[in-house]
């Protein structure tokens, strides 16, 4: 097939993404290095990222706490072929769930060895303990920890 | 208890799509119009006899905003009752079905059309964009900063599948190469050759443990179907098939890890409400054929069982191949839906076909899924 006639077509939108006061509170904790959770009154569910109501009981959450910076890293994946803006491959994200939280929080997860795709697995078994490495300067966004790194 | 009235059995009488192809040379709603009017010749209807039309797209694919406007005209609702859905189409043949059990309308018209306006030479190119579209889709205070995308979800819904569930990257290889060897002898191949388990396991590393050919070659195109009332259906020549029964389920967010852990919980609720409607309650013995909708082979075994259908000859689930051998995005619920119906038409006695179709704009995550119970006749 010879090249279908195109035209090229680009959107530039800026947007400023409302926080609300959940979220909001979550992120100034992260400029002080500090990860907010919050909980369910009547399942007793501990959210980060924290929940302005519980879903399941459909009731408003109360009660801050802080978390440390370290958990378990449940699940991740190695990206080996990424999308158009992203970061270059090959590159790993995963589910981490903090010490004291029900939940899973997504992040880039760094210290593996990409030479052997095979050994990935090794490397970084099921849970995993992991840290959060902050960035240096923070402005109160999710990526304010700059990555998770293994903290044995 | 209170009995649940059911509703009525809807005539699927009219079912086209247009060729599945990697890009094509056409505007979006030209492929819609190519649909609507080969599945409306099928059983000799016209624009007017059109109750409502139900139209299944995605505006960040297609490089528009509200493109009801472009579309609604192509669907055979101009002038009028027509919606659209930003669903997999399978969510627009349970909506089309509904009013036509209802008795809202006689003939509906549902229509799934999947075109991303991206020009690219390979697959890895087609992915490459519909991956950052996947990453756009992604909640964007926590997720999508972080990467997420629905290839991420599917490696990780592999690796946690692998890890906990006993499966092995060499069963899921060969899962693979056996769904994309009978897709390349079905009418839509996406992949044109047959390919051994070693020649997946060999395959270029997408989203470990994922690799290329786990993942379906991305397809674009559009498919329609025409619904009708029995008694009009009737009168009326084209397809005997009758859909008895559908249902549908949304996922959750990243957070909850039901998408990693329990990623068949949203197609076991659509898949119950489905089986209530068409009042099916034995579907290992009742249920001839599925075809799946499995955007990776982890995902197989998980959705197989949430349909009650684990226990099906590997020949009667998804005989087309399912997405092993191509995805037409939204276009796949109807997709589904005919190659069931195709299915059921070649085959004595007529028997019954369930048909499952998921939304994959980000993997498992906040997942759509449709179930449609179909009967031969
Ligand atoms: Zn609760």
């Amino acid at each position: 097939m010879t090249s279908p006639l195109t035209q090229t077509v680009h959107w530039d939108l800026t947007y400023d993404v409302h926080l609300g006061s959940t979220w909001g509170r979550f992120m100034q904790g992260l400029r002080e290095q500090k990860i907010l959770a919050n909980s369910c009154p009547e399942c007793s569910r501990t959210f980060v990222p924290p929940q302005a109501y519980c879903e399941a009981c459909f009731v408003r959450t109360q009660e801050w706490t802080e978390l440390p910076a370290e958990g378990d890293l449940e699940v991740f994946t190695v990206v080996w072929q990424g999308f158009t803006g992203g970061p270059t491959p090959p590159y790993a994200v995963g589910g981490i769930r903090l010490a004291g939280a029900d939940t899973l929080l997504m992040h880039v997860v760094t210290g593996l060895d990409f030479t052997d795709p095979a050994t990935v697995r090794e490397q970084l078994p099921h849970g995993s303990r992991v840290r959060a490495v902050w960035a240096a300067e923070r402005t109160g966004q999710i990526l304010d920890i700059s990555h998770f790194e293994p903290a044995g | 208890m209170p009995t649940r009235a059911r509703p009525g059995p809807v005539h699927v009488v009219g079912l086209s799509c247009t060729p599945l192809l990697p890009e094509q040379d056409a505007v979006l709603d030209e492929l819609v119009f190519d649909a609507v009017s080969a599945a409306l010749s099928e059983c000799a209807l016209r624009k007017a006899d059109v109750g409502l039309s139900v139209l299944a797209s995605m505006d960040v694919p297609d490089g528009r905003s509200i493109s009801s406007g472009l579309t609604t005209a192509a669907a055979a609702g101009y002038l009028s009752d027509s919606y659209r859905l930003e669903a997999d189409s399978g969510s627009a043949v349970a909506a089309a079905a509904q009013a036509v059990a209802a008795g809202d309308v006689e003939v509906a018209v549902a229509v799934g059309v999947h075109n991303p306006e991206h020009h690219a030479t390979d697959d890895a190119g087609r992915r490459a964009f519909l991956e950052q579209l996947s990453n756009l889709a992604f909640e964007p205070a926590f997720d999508r900063p972080v990467g997420m995308t629905a290839q991420a979800v599917y490696g990780m819904q592999a690796a946690h599948a692998i890890r906990a569930s006993g499966v092995t990257l060499q069963d899921l290889a060969e899962l693979s190469a056996a769904a994309i060897t009978r897709g390349a002898a079905g009418r839509r191949p996406g992949r044109r050759s047959p390919v051994t388990a070693a020649e997946v396991l060999a395959s270029a590393p997408v989203a470990w443990p994922l690799l290329d050919l786990m993942f379906p070659a991305p397809l674009t195109g559009a498919a329609a179907v025409v619904l009708a009332s029995p008694a009009r259906a009737a009168r009326l020549l084209g397809r005997s098939a009758v859909v008895t029964g559908t249902g549908q389920a949304t996922g959750d967010h990243t957070w909850t890890g039901d998408w990693l852990t329990r990623p068949e919980a949203t197609t076991a609720r659509a898949a119950a409400d489905a089986y209530r409607n068409a009042a099916l309650t034995d579907p290992a013995s009742s249920v001839d054929v599925v075809e799946l909708s499995a955007p990776t082979p982890a995902l197989h075994g998980p959705y197989l069982r949430a349909l009650g259908l684990s226990g099906l000859p590997p020949a009667r689930v998804s005989p087309s191949g399912g997405l092993a051998g191509g995805h037409a995005g939204l276009a796949n619920g109807i997709v589904r839906l005919l190659e069931a119906v195709e299915w059921l038409e070649t085959h004595e006695p007529r028997g019954r076909a369930v048909v499952h179709s998921v939304d994959t704009v980000t993997g498992t995550v906040s997942e759509e899924a449709t179930v449609a119970v179909v009967e031969g006749v």
